[in-house]
């Protein structure tokens, strides 16, 4: 009797406390906590790049690869092959056989364009605030996150970039800079 | 012997002011280095002292900020650029950062068609504009299409690109937007001083300038500034320098003026024995300001070791004085000896007056006249100012009478000369060590340093160079595009890493005039892009920008030096070009030479019209102080010869003249070969000690050829030289302690050369014949 009477108050506990953790107020915090849960993600995705110079969009799409904490691949399939793979500070680009390292510690802007992606993903909330001011909308199921540099030289080549997602995936990457460009890239998770 | 004390004095006095006021008040007192080395040389040495005069390369401080977070640095060396930059100790001063970079980023963009290596007719032909469009289309799908996109369509062709490709090769890493060494320890700064990189004074300045800006930019603890580079070595070994010899001087003196007191026992007669050197001092120094114009620095320290042996002048005479003898009686009876003893050291210097060589000319007048003040000195002022006091202490030893019981080891110095100039003769291609930088004070440390901030911030060589030679700026600077195209290949071949050239920035106007003329016109332009487009998805008017650049560019002027202006680009250019007299120099500072023998092979197959030549300035400036080395050795030898007729004149006596002349050479030999068998080699500063030792070891000579065994004389010659032998190691001994290797080395040459002048002298010679009489 007492054996099935603890049992009982268990599950009863186990109860409350999912559905109160249903109900607790979801943020930013939250959202980066999930998104630090995440170790790796596989997704595919298409891009449409606007430039100005050019009558018509340019159309990408590839694989994105990511791993905890500071590891990205974006491989290019279309338009053109090309390997980009991030590992902290280098960035290191493979196009037709010929592979160009790049120090990121050197270049600031592009610095700040990938951290962008690598800091939401790894859930890295410091390094996010000190490069953008972070703003939220939205719920859990539902939400898009905007970035808006701080650094005046890194806001002269982007307005803002926008994430929207579910839970811990990302589905949208929108980024807007200041001549009217922008580049939206929509992401497929696969697993 | 008579004495005119009230005249002298006066004359004394006279001399002695005017000489103080011309000092004061006219004299000229310079540091530079290159004021002492010839005025006449081969080019290549010319060229290589108006470098090292004013030469970018010895101006250039290479500073690094260490100690603490990247940010912090970055926030540091910002700070300490904007408070150097408004010192005007500094030329300029930059750390990579965008300010410094605005002005001249901006003249690159607007000449960009003048300065890319890339514009040619084909540039803009219709293949090669759809090549570069089709590459541009990958470049904006890339990753850095981002920041690529900002100058698309004003330069599609790319040849900003190309411009910075030589720069970014030649440009230190970065972080946080300045410049840091790649493990991102050290923020680094480069900064020009105005000064002159062998002027130590300035230098030091400088370093001074720089200590107060760090501090107050107010760092936070634990950080660090350092400094490096030509003009911080020189002041440092000056700091040294000056340092240890003031309070080894001190030392010395203090020492010598406690044996001084003991010996005469009257503190009036030790503070008349400084009369004569001090007198001779100062006269010598005006004197040579009253010849030249100006005292170099280095003369005075050289010509003050020689005035050294003046030193003893006084010790002769009041070391010889007998019981209720006056001074004038001392002098009555070593007047003739002393006065020979001052007139050896003056005809030796002699010599020194006919070298083409300021440095050394200037040395011979300061010895010269200093000596034979100084004798006269001792002469005609000490006795009219030397109170009666009693008679110096005996010694309970003899010399004489040591060096007679020696005697029958003289076949041992014999020996031990043999074995000298064997070891010499054996050793004689590598007695001289002409590198001066072997002397260097400065600890290894500080030579590991330069060597990691000289890599961190690709600084240039400072040993090879190349110039090219012409007889006008522009022609120097075509010239200089010829080598730089020969070069391209040695560095693709792996003879250096890199090179810089005035061209670069400035190139010639026929380079820029020629491509001016591939810029097509509109029209042309218009049409072929046109073409180049067809199929690719740009818009129409996209490159409305290049279109009007390009035109701007060709039909507007040339670049020019005052278009530079305000940039830093063309101090830059400045420091790239030398010229003197009517004849100009391009400089082609190189990176990380690796082959220096192949690399002098490339220039001697480069184009004849070039003029270009490879230097090695290490082997220069060796060769350089080899030049004066062996000058000053030459003269040295035509003075040894003068000394031998005067000691023939004066001594009457060939034999006589023998025995004095031979202890102190067989000294000079075996001092030489023991320093040679410790394991240097003989320096500059050797030779000028060897100088003091004849000297000095010549008196020793003179005077222990007049004691008479048995007599008074021998006595007081005892006394006589165990004074100034001692006075003499005392001096020196306290210098041959120094860590400094110059003074170390002067120290040392001159100690063990007196010991065994006077034990040669008593050893092999004359005194002690027997059954004399007391001359």
């Amino acid at each position: 009797m007492p054996r099935i009477a603890c049992l009982a108050s268990a599950l009863l506990l186990a109860a409350t406390l999912q559905s109160a953790a249903d109900e607790m107020p979801w943020d930013f915090a939250r959202l980066m906590a999930e998104f630090a849960q995440v170790q790796t993600s596989r997704a595919k995705y298409s891009e449409i790049r606007h430039v100005a110079a050019l009558r018509e969009p340019i159309a990408l799409s590839g694989t994105l690869y990511y791993s905890r904490p500071a590891h990205i691949e974006k491989r290019q399939i279309l338009p053109f092959r090309e390997v980009i793979q991030v590992d902290r500070e280098q960035l290191t680009v493979e196009r037709e056989g010929k592979t160009r390292t790049i120090s990121l510690a050197g270049a600031p802007q592009l610095a700040a364009l990938i951290e962008s992606l690598r800091a939401t993903l790894a859930g890295d909330r410091a390094e996010l605030e000190r490069i953008y001011d972070v703003r939220l909308e939205g719920s859990r199921e539902r939400w898009s996150l905007r970035l808006i540099p701080r650094d005046a030289e890194i806001a002269s080549l982007i307005d803002s970039i926008s994430f929207a997602g579910s839970g811990s995936r990302v589905s949208k990457v929108r980024i807007l800079e200041p001549g009217g460009d922008s580049s939206v890239m929509t992401i497929q998770h696969e697993s | 012997m008579k004495s005119y004390p009230r005249a002298s004095l006066l004359v004394w006095v006279a001399l002695v002011a005017a000489s103080l006021w011309w000092v004061a008040r006219q004299a000229v007192f310079t540091t530079e280095l290159t004021a002492v080395l010839p005025a006449s040389g081969s080019r290549a040495q010319q060229f290589l002292l108006e470098h090292l005069r004013s030469g970018g390369a010895s101006r250039t401080l290479l500073l690094a900020v260490e100690g603490g977070e990247p940010g912090e640095l970055a926030r540091a060396s910002r700070e300490l650029a904007r408070a150097l930059a408004a010192d005007s100790r500094f030329d300029y001063v930059t750390n990579g950062s965008a300010e410094y970079n605005r002005a001249a980023r901006e003249r690159v963009v607007r000449y960009r068609y003048l300065l890319s290596p890339g514009v040619s007719p084909a540039q803009f032909s219709e293949e090669s504009l759809r090549r570069a469009l089709r590459e541009n289309l990958e470049q904006l799908a890339s990753i850095s299409g981002l920041v690529f996109k900002t100058m698309l369509a004003r330069d599609p062709t790319g040849e900003l690109r190309r411009i910075g490709e030589a720069s970014i090769r030649d440009a230190p890493a970065s972080r946080n937007g300045v410049w840091f060494s790649p493990d991102g320890a050290r923020a680094l700064l480069l900064a020009q001083t105005a000064a002159s990189g062998m002027d130590a004074v300035q230098q030091q300045d400088a370093l001074d300038a720089l200590e107060s800006a760090f501090a107050g930019i107010k760092a936070g603890p634990g950080v660090r500034l350092l400094a490096s580079g030509p003009g911080a070595f020189a002041a440092r070994t000056r700091a040294a320098i000056r340092h240890d010899s003031r309070w080894l001087t001190g030392l010395a003196g203090a020492l010598v003026v406690l044996i001084l007191i003991f010996v005469y026992r009257s503190p009036a007669t030790v503070a008349l024995s400084a009369l004569p050197v001090l007198t001779g001092l100062v006269t010598g120094v005006a004197a040579v300001s009253l010849v030249f114009g100006s005292v170099h620095g280095l003369t005075l320290a050289f010509g003050a070791t020689l005035i050294g042996e003046a030193v003893d002048y006084p010790s002769y005479v009041f070391a010889q004085r007998r019981q209720g003898e006056s001074v004038l009686e001392v002098l009555a009876r070593i007047w003739p000896t002393l006065r020979l003893a001052a007139l050896t050291t003056v005809f030796g210097s002699l010599a020194l007056l006919l070298s083409s060589l300021q440095g050394l000319s200037q040395l011979g007048v300061l010895s010269m006249v200093g000596v034979l003040v100084a004798g006269l000195t001792t002469r005609w002022v000490l006795p009219a100012l030397a109170p009666a006091t009693p008679p110096p202490r005996e010694l309970p030893f003899s010399l004489v009478r040591a060096g007679l019981a020696m005697r029958r080891a003289a076949w041992l110095v014999w020996l031990l000369l043999a074995a000298a100039i064997a070891f010499i003769a054996v050793r004689h291609d590598r007695v001289w060590d002409d590198d001066l930088g072997h002397l260097s004070p400065l600890p290894s440390s500080a030579r590991e340093l330069e060597g990691r901030l000289r890599a961190d911030l690709r600084a240039p060589d400072v040993r090879y160079l190349i110039t090219a030679g012409a007889t006008s700026r522009e022609a120097a600077l075509e010239r200089s595009e010829i080598v730089a195209l020969a070069l391209e290949e040695g560095v693709r071949n792996g003879l250096l890493e890199g090179f810089d050239l005035a061209a670069r920035y400035l190139p010639s106007e026929q380079t820029q005039k020629r491509r001016q003329a591939a810029l097509p016109d509109p029209g042309t332009l218009a049409r072929s892009l046109a073409r180049a487009r067809q199929g690719l998805p740009y818009r129409e008017n996209a490159f409305e920008p290049f279109l009007r650049d390009v035109e701007t560019t060709r039909r507007g002027p040339l670049l020019s030096l005052e278009a530079l202006r305000g940039t830093g680009l063309d101090l830059k250019v400045m420091s790239l070009l030398a010229s003197r007299g009517g004849e100009w120099q391009a400089l082609i500072p190189l990176r990380d030479v690796r082959d220096p023998a192949g690399l002098r092979e490339l220039v001697q197959r480069m184009p004849a019209e070039a003029h270009a030549n490879f230097l090695d300035l290490k082997a220069e400036s060796d060769s350089l102080v080899g030049g004066y080395r062996a000058q000053a050795l030459r003269l040295a030898g035509v003075g040894a010869l003068a000394i031998a007729l005067l000691l023939y004149a004066g001594l009457r006596d060939l034999r006589g003249a023998f025995r004095v002349m031979l202890p102190v050479y067989a000294a000079i030999a075996m001092t030489a070969a023991l320093l040679l068998a410790s394991g240097a080699g003989l320096t500059l500063f050797h030779l000028v000690s060897l100088l003091l030792v004849l000297g000095v070891g010549l008196n020793y000579a003179l005077f222990f050829n007049r004691a008479e065994l048995g007599t008074e004389s021998e006595r007081e010659t005892s006394l006589a030289l165990s004074v100034c032998f001692l006075t003499t190691v005392a001096a020196f001994g306290c210098l041959a302690t120094s860590r400094i290797p110059i003074l170390s080395a002067i120290g040392l040459t001159v100690s063990i050369g007196c010991a065994l002048s006077l034990l040669n002298a008593m050893v092999l010679g004359r005194a002690g014949g027997r059954g004399r009489s007391a001359n």
